[in-house]
């Protein structure tokens, strides 16, 4: 990193070999009901990276540094999708799970859409609104016209509910 | 289309363009000797202003252990901002708030021992006046120090400005106060939290707007 700030193009590009493929993964786990691309999200995060490089601290660790740019670029296009999204989103979103491939993504794709499907729908949609396409709790409750605390109650309660039917989901079962 | 080496071209061309050496920002710690330098003209202000009048009866420990105990204490919020504002992963979900509560409790506590050594009222029809001297005199004493904090933390890249600068605000009120409480001798409670404390509030309110219209900034562009 530090051969990185001198301006070694070498060292840029040994960074994103290590990184890319991490970072790649970080955002397929984020970005599953999406269905965008991680790519895109990988390119914004370097260039954003490279923007920022004087404010990594030389002899610190690189992984956390890098991931909170990650994160951070993750959750600007989140915010950015947003707008572009036309209401019926919670709906859509659903739709949306079952197009990734792999097995991994699969399984979890299935207890995810099976996890939502037990949960009221309008704790369901303030829940995928706001987590999944990153609207704020008064634009969820202008829509939906209800207040921004409700909104913000339902998202809380349905989240709740999909951390609790997740783990029951996770937990292994009795043999007897 | 990749290089040899998997960067995108389109990426790898963007970083070629503009690959000139970077100097690291400072270190937080080294940063907070700046904070620690301004304090100086700050404090001298206050020996413009004279010592407090029951400056004997509070006593050394409890007058100035007390506030250079408080100064230390707000260098440290001054290096958590700094801290804060380099990018990095961090959960922070409970220690802001138990950030907060030292803070109060330092103050309220210190005012509490205050006031026990030297019980300071403000004069009968004063109120007004002596609330109006220890909010305004803190708050606009404490905006540079803020200022300066801010324009530190800028330099790097914060993930959550509002929380930085809020931190600034509360690390500069802290630094502001721990030099005013040997000006002002009134250490009845009301006086304490409806002036001392909302001076540190409101320098800390500040610092938070200005992170939310940074946050602002940095989505539009």
């Amino acid at each position: 990193m530090e051969r990185y700030q001198e301006g070694d193009y070498a060292a840029f590009e040994d960074l994103y070999g290590r990184f890319a493929p991490r970072l790649a993964a970080y955002f397929r786990r984020q970005l599953l009901l999406l269905g965008a691309n991680e790519e895109d999200l990988v390119q914004d995060t370097f260039l954003q990276l490279h923007r920022s490089r004087h404010t990594y601290l030389p002899g610190r660790p690189v992984a956390p540094w890098i991931f909170a740019i990650a994160r951070h670029a993750y959750l600007m296009d989140r915010r950015r999708r947003a707008r572009r999204i036309s209401p019926e989103v919670g709906e859509r979103a659903l739709e949306r799970l079952g197009r990734e491939s792999g097995e991994e993504a699969l399984h979890l794709r299935l207890q995810l859409e099976a996890a939502l499907g037990r949960i009221g729908p309008a704790r369901r949609v303030a829940l995928l609104l706001h987590d999944l396409w990153g609207w704020t709790f008064g634009e969820i409750g202008e829509r939906l016209d209800i207040g921004e605390g409700a909104s913000k109650l339902r998202a809380s309660r349905g989240r709740a509910d999909l951390r609790r039917i997740l783990t029951e989901s996770a937990e292994p079962e009795d043999d007897d | 289309m990749t290089t040899d080496r998997g960067v995108p071209a389109q990426l790898g061309r963007a970083v070629r363009e503009d690959l000139d050496p970077v100097r690291p920002a400072a270190s937080p710690w080294r940063s907070v000797w700046m904070v620690l330098a301004l304090c100086l003209p700050v404090a001298g202000v206050y020996f413009l202003l004279g010592l407090r009048g029951d400056a004997e009866r509070v006593g050394g420990w409890l007058l100035w252990g007390a506030s250079l105990a408080q100064v230390a204490l707000g260098l440290v919020f001054a290096w958590a901002t700094l801290e804060l504002s380099i990018p990095r992963v961090r959960r922070l979900a409970w220690k802001a708030p138990l950030a907060v509560a030292l803070a109060v409790a330092w103050l309220l506590g210190l005012s509490a021992a205050t006031w026990r050594t030297s019980p300071g009222q403000t004069p009968p029809g004063g109120e007004l006046f002596y609330w109006w001297i220890c909010f305004s005199g803190p708050t606009l004493l404490g905006l540079p120090l803020l200022v300066l904090l801010l324009a530190l933390a800028s330099r790097a890249r914060a993930m959550r400005p509002q929380l930085v600068g809020a931190s600034a605000g509360l690390a500069s009120g802290l630094l502001v106060d721990a030099f005013w409480r040997t000006y002002c001798s009134v250490s009845a409670l009301g006086h304490v939290l409806g002036a001392h404390v909302l001076a540190v509030a409101g320098l800390t309110a500040i610092g938070f707007a200005v992170g939310i219209v940074q946050r602002r900034r940095a989505r539009e562009s």
